[in-house]
């Protein structure tokens, strides 16, 4: 289908639209504000524990399944040219870049001990480690001090956010899948959920578009002891050599508790 | 929209939340009134909306688009209204004006009516998404993000929305074609 916008109509409508009333009664606020006490909010599911969620359907657990092997063979496709200088970008005491075991020399290793992983990454890109820790009760948000990020030096608005906490005692990595993914759906768009193992854990990695803004791949990943956050954000579509580098980062991934 | 004022009522205060909801309050409405053309039910789409928004800001991952989730809300809350209110289903005869007489003054007013009542034949969620796109200046991207439906489904929405409101104003008449859609 082609729209066939006439700027003429477009405006006759705006213009109508724009006549009509703007100010919410008084009556309006007061109501919400009255009824708020009353009214208790969501809770996040983060280290608060009490949350229990239904299992994973059949049909759901076969569609991953299948897609796992897609997210393997993704994983081993990516070659990088040879890489430039080790990023820059200062990172803190909490992470310590070292040469580490990398497959390739293009790539390079960091281990975080704030949030307790080892990643490998493409040789040019530039670090910035967090310098709070994963927020209570909340989310980290990827623009925040509250994760590491790993990016292309160009700095155009990609990079790779990761993010963890402990566990609560009575909490379990499927009450933060449930609390993440009711997170995401008021604001995203989600499609094509692969599992994909993350240092031997099945993951959960899936597309998201956010605000028809953002472009997300997300992983959530688990030890069993502490959750990680791992997002590629772009602002414009991810690319085909970028799912491979993330699928890469992803092949590469430890939990190093 | 303050994000500390986000990020704190969504923590729990109820103050920060005040404020948010009284500086929120009239988009709220606005938005709900364009779409469900009733004051009545305009306002408790408008507290439906702010009441989920308080219930439900703990799991705002970004408070930088707070808007736009608010807006997601709001239109929301104007479905459950429609679908609570049979009077959606109710077809509203079109009347024909007659613009080639009369002055100006007049011919403005019967437009306006014209197309008030051309709106009102619309499906609640072709009306969201013309006044998101034509009333709020959303691009289809952000409204398909806003709606939570692919953007070629906003693309087609929007065009047949129009499209209808185009036919029952060039007919003046309430016989219209069937809504199409089509979801890319």
């Amino acid at each position: 289908m082609t729209s066939h916008s006439d700027p003429s109509f477009d405006q006759r409508i705006a213009d109508w639209l724009e006549r009509d009333p703007n100010a919410a009664p008084d009556a309006v606020l007061d109501t919400v504000l009255a009824a708020v006490p009353s009214i208790p909010q969501r809770r996040r599911g983060l280290g608060l524990g009490g949350w229990r969620t239904s299992p994973m359907t059949s049909t759901l657990k076969l569609a991953l399944g299948a897609a796992a092997a897609i997210a393997v063979v993704v994983a081993g496709l990516y070659v990088l040219q040879p890489g430039t200088a080790p990023g820059v970008g200062g990172p803190s005491p909490t992470v310590s870049p070292s040469p580490g075991p990398s497959p390739t020399p293009a790539w390079q290793s960091r281990r975080s001990d704030r949030f307790v992983y080892s990643i490998d990454f493409p040789g040019d890109w530039v670090v910035t480690a967090a310098t709070e820790d994963w927020p209570d009760g909340g989310w980290p948000n990827p623009t925040s001090h509250a994760v590491d990020r790993l990016g292309p030096p160009s700095d155009d608005g990609r990079w790779v956010m990761v993010s963890s906490r402990e566990l609560a005692s009575d909490e379990t990595t499927a009450d933060v899948r449930a609390a993440l993914d009711e997170a995401n759906r008021t604001i995203c768009d989600i499609t094509n959920p692969q599992t994909v193992s993350v240092d031997g854990h099945d993951s959960r990695t899936e597309q998201q578009l956010c605000f028809g803004a953002n472009h997300v791949l997300e992983t959530l990943a688990s030890d069993g002891v502490r959750v990680y956050l791992i997002d590629w954000i772009s602002p414009a579509e991810i690319t085909e050599d970028e799912r491979a580098i993330y699928a890469e980062m992803l092949g590469r991934f430890t939990f190093t508790e | 929209m303050d994000v500390e004022l986000v990020e704190r009522a969504g923590r729990g205060d109820r103050e920060a939340f005040t404020a948010l909801a009284a500086s929120s309050v009239d988009g709220c409405y606005a938005l709900a009134y364009r779409i469900l053309r009733d004051h009545h039910r305009a306002q408790d789409a408008a507290q439906q909306a702010l009441l989920g928004a308080w219930r439900d800001l703990p799991t705002l991952r970004d408070p930088t688009r707070f808007d736009a989730w608010l807006h997601r809300l709001v239109v929301h809350a104007c479905y459950a209204e429609a679908r609570a209110n049979r009077r959606w289903s109710a077809r509203v005869r079109v009347v024909a004006f007659d613009t080639a007489v009369g002055t100006d003054a007049t011919n403005a007013v019967a437009d306006r009516d014209a197309l008030d009542h051309s709106f009102r034949l619309l499906s609640p969620e072709q009306r969201a998404i013309v006044v998101l796109h034509h009333h709020v200046g959303y691009p289809l991207t952000e409204i398909a993000a806003t709606l939570g439906i692919p953007v070629g489904t906003a693309r087609s929405r929007l065009h047949y929305a129009v499209r209808q409101l185009r036919a029952a104003l060039d007919t003046g008449a309430g016989q219209l074609p069937a809504p199409e859609e089509r979801s890319a």
